[in-house]
């Protein structure tokens, strides 16, 4: 087992913000980069993750709602059905704010590393943390795509009468709603691919580079839940990566292609692209801390690698580092690290 | 990590005590920022002399630092003051300053055993502080506090080491200026006297980190402006309006910059025991020098 595999297994545990896990990987990661010769900082910022039935419960009400007022619609005419609008943008409203006054509260802890002395021109950036879900990432997005079906479907009551008809039109988003129910975080997931892999990419990026190279680390936090992290850097440390390049890492698979997510393109992301063999897309289907960080940087790109069975095991029991052999985070390393050492001129530290 | 964006001018923002408790006024301080901003400062330095770092502590240090990173835009600098009698001490503020946002850090020498301070000593010191810093060091020339004056050779010697990124000189004196800029030539350098601000463009500095500007943004921001488009005229002009001010601050020290704030419109506050406010006959001075 090399030591890169040692690491994954280590930072391979569910790390759920405010968990003994989450915590120990936080130390784990301080201790990787610190002797890499990385000064680490501090920034801290609130966590209030959502209750466990927040997803279901907002899903639920929401997909209800809809149906609703729009099979009411036939029956109560314009004015009957905006008034039911009316009623559930206000319950939705009330439910918002109920989940605000009783949210849990947590605190996130973003790593920012640095080496001394160098004008930090290129962020390697990848989140730490973990969640599991009743369901992988493929079937949510399956779920979701079925719910947004669901609405032009269930739209489409207005102008049939025939029920056999109106069952097969609401059915993909009713199957799409109950899929959706099921969206609520754990800390049941070992994240090895969502994110470990990544953390262990970055780290071998800069075992490969020398260590004059002015690169910074910033391993975020709380991505699971939104990517809170990400948004707490942009609004309190913009200044660290306005006029940066910033290459996100988020699921490094073993399998699959590489691709690149470009949310800002440039030269340096593009070199990054052909170093990796990777085509250089925009369209991007689930959110990732690139999409947060890129509108405050000069260049900014999101690496991912992986196909439809990385997504099936994405947030399941399942992504654990047995199935890893950290091929394509080798791949992915080694890419890097040719696109960064030609380009980043480690005396100016400016690409 | 991001020291050349830094350069124009920088008001080092006094810090406002509260003159019962002596509590440091953040409110007044957050209002202090954003006029100084407001009025075209390019960033500003949190606990520098005239913000009587001497005074505080690292907690009050942090939240300054905090509350500074909290109001300056991404575009401007932040610096942050964390020189300290120790190499220990000054370690730690800058990590304190670094993580709560700075861009850079602006490090005294130190001075109570400043007589004892061989020139090893000074670049220990501040090799010391460089290789444990997330974000790059300005060296700041204050003989005038501290009684240590830093050779342009030393300075040379530790950015040719990467050790430094520039220097703040506020020795007042146009030839220790002039060696500073020629000893380093790739870095950056400010001057800390309004009075030779232009001087200091012309020999070719990165701006100035002026006590003067905490009273007068607009008048440096001027000649700055004036300078940049070529003007030199103009720049010449508002300099002859703007090289008198430094008195207040030469002669009077953080009292007086507080005082002429007041006087200008901004929230000077009081100074932290044993600086106590001016008197009135060097208030009426300070108004006479202000035209007000």
């Amino acid at each position: 087992m090399s030591a890169y595999a040692r690491l994954l297994a280590e930072l391979a545990v569910p790390r759920l913000v405010g968990s003994p896990g989450h915590a120990a990987v936080y130390q784990r990661l301080r201790e990787e980069l610190a002797k890499r010769g990385y000064v680490n900082l501090e920034h801290e910022f609130p966590v209030h993750p959502p209750g466990a039935l927040a997803g279901p419960a907002t899903a639920g009400a929401v997909l209800a709602w809809v149906c609703l007022a729009l099979g009411l619609w036939r029956t109560l005419g314009v004015s009957g059905g905006l008034l039911i609008l009316l009623v559930g943008l206000a319950g939705l409203g009330l439910a918002i704010a109920l989940r605000a006054a009783h949210a849990d509260s947590r605190t996130g802890m973003n790593i920012i590393a640095v080496r001394p002395r160098a004008q930090v021109a290129v962020w390697l950036v990848a989140h730490y943390d973990s969640k599991g879900q009743p369901m992988s990432m493929l079937g949510r997005l399956v779920g979701a795509g079925l719910a947004a079906l669901g609405v032009p479907s269930a739209a489409a009551l207005v102008v049939t009468a025939h029920p056999l008809v109106a069952l097969v039109l609401v059915l993909p988003g009713i199957i799409g709603g109950l899929v959706l129910l099921q969206n609520r975080a754990t800390n049941r997931s070992p994240g090895a691919v969502d994110n470990a892999s990544a953390l262990v990419t970055i780290l071998a990026t800069l075992d490969r580079l020398p260590p004059q190279t002015p690169i910074g680390v910033l391993f975020l936090d709380a991505e699971e839940y939104g990517m809170l992290g990400a948004r707490a850097l942009v609004r309190d440390r913009a200044n660290l990566i306005r006029g940066a390049t910033v290459i996100n890492l988020d699921g490094i698979d073993d399998r699959g292609p590489t691709r690149c997510f470009v949310h800002r393109p440039g030269p340096l992301t593009g070199a990054v692209a052909a170093a990796l063999g990777a085509r250089a897309t925009r369209a991007l289907p689930v959110f990732v801390d690139g999409l947060v960080l890129a509108p405050a940087t000069a260049e900014c790109v999101t690496i991912m690698r992986g196909d439809w069975r990385t997504a099936a095991i994405v947030h399941t029991r399942a992504d654990r580092p047995e199935r890893l052999t950290l091929g394509g985070s080798e791949l992915v390393a080694a890419g890097l690290a040719r696109a960064l050492g030609e380009r980043v001129d480690s005396t100016s530290g400016r690409p | 990590m991001t020291a050349r964006r830094i350069a124009g001018v920088v008001a080092p923002v006094p810090t406002p005590f509260d003159s019962r408790t002596e509590d440091v006024d953040f409110a007044a301080f957050r209002r202090n920022v954003v006029a100084v901003l407001e009025a075209g400062a390019d960033g500003i330095v949190v606990a520098g002399s005239t913000g009587e770092n001497a005074v505080l502590t690292p907690e009050e240090l942090r939240e300054l630092a905090a509350v500074g990173r909290e109001m300056v835009p991404a575009s401007r600098g932040l610096v942050v003051g964390s020189g300290a009698e120790s190499t220990r001490a000054a370690r730690a503020l800058t990590h304190i300053a670094a993580e709560e946002g700075a861009d850079a850090v602006l490090v005294r020498p130190p001075g109570y055993f400043g007589r004892e301070l061989t020139r090893d000593a000074l670049g220990g010191y501040y090799r010391a502080v460089a290789e444990a810093s997330p974000v790059p060091v300005f060296a700041y020339n204050i003989p005038r506090y501290t009684g240590v004056a830093l050779a342009p050779e030393l300075l040379a010697e530790l950015a040719a080491s990467g050790h430094l990124a520039g220097v703040k000189d506020s020795s007042g004196d146009v030839s220790a200026l002039s060696a500073y800029r020629r000893a380093l030539p790739g870095q950056s350098v400010f001057v800390g006297s309004a009075a030779l601000l232009l001087a200091a463009l012309e020999l070719g500095c990165q701006g100035g980190i002026l006590a003067v500007a905490c009273f007068a943004p607009r008048l440096c921001k001027a000649v700055w402006d004036a300078f940049a488009r070529g003007d030199l005229g103009a720049a010449t002009a508002h300099e002859a309006r703007l090289g008198p001010l430094q008195e207040v601050v030469t002669r009077y020290g953080p009292p007086g910059v507080k005082a002429a704030m007041e006087i200008a419109g901004f929230e000077g506050g009081a100074c932290r025991s044993p600086l106590v406010p001016l008197t009135a006959r060097d208030l009426d001075h300070v108004r006479q020098l202000l035209g007000a």
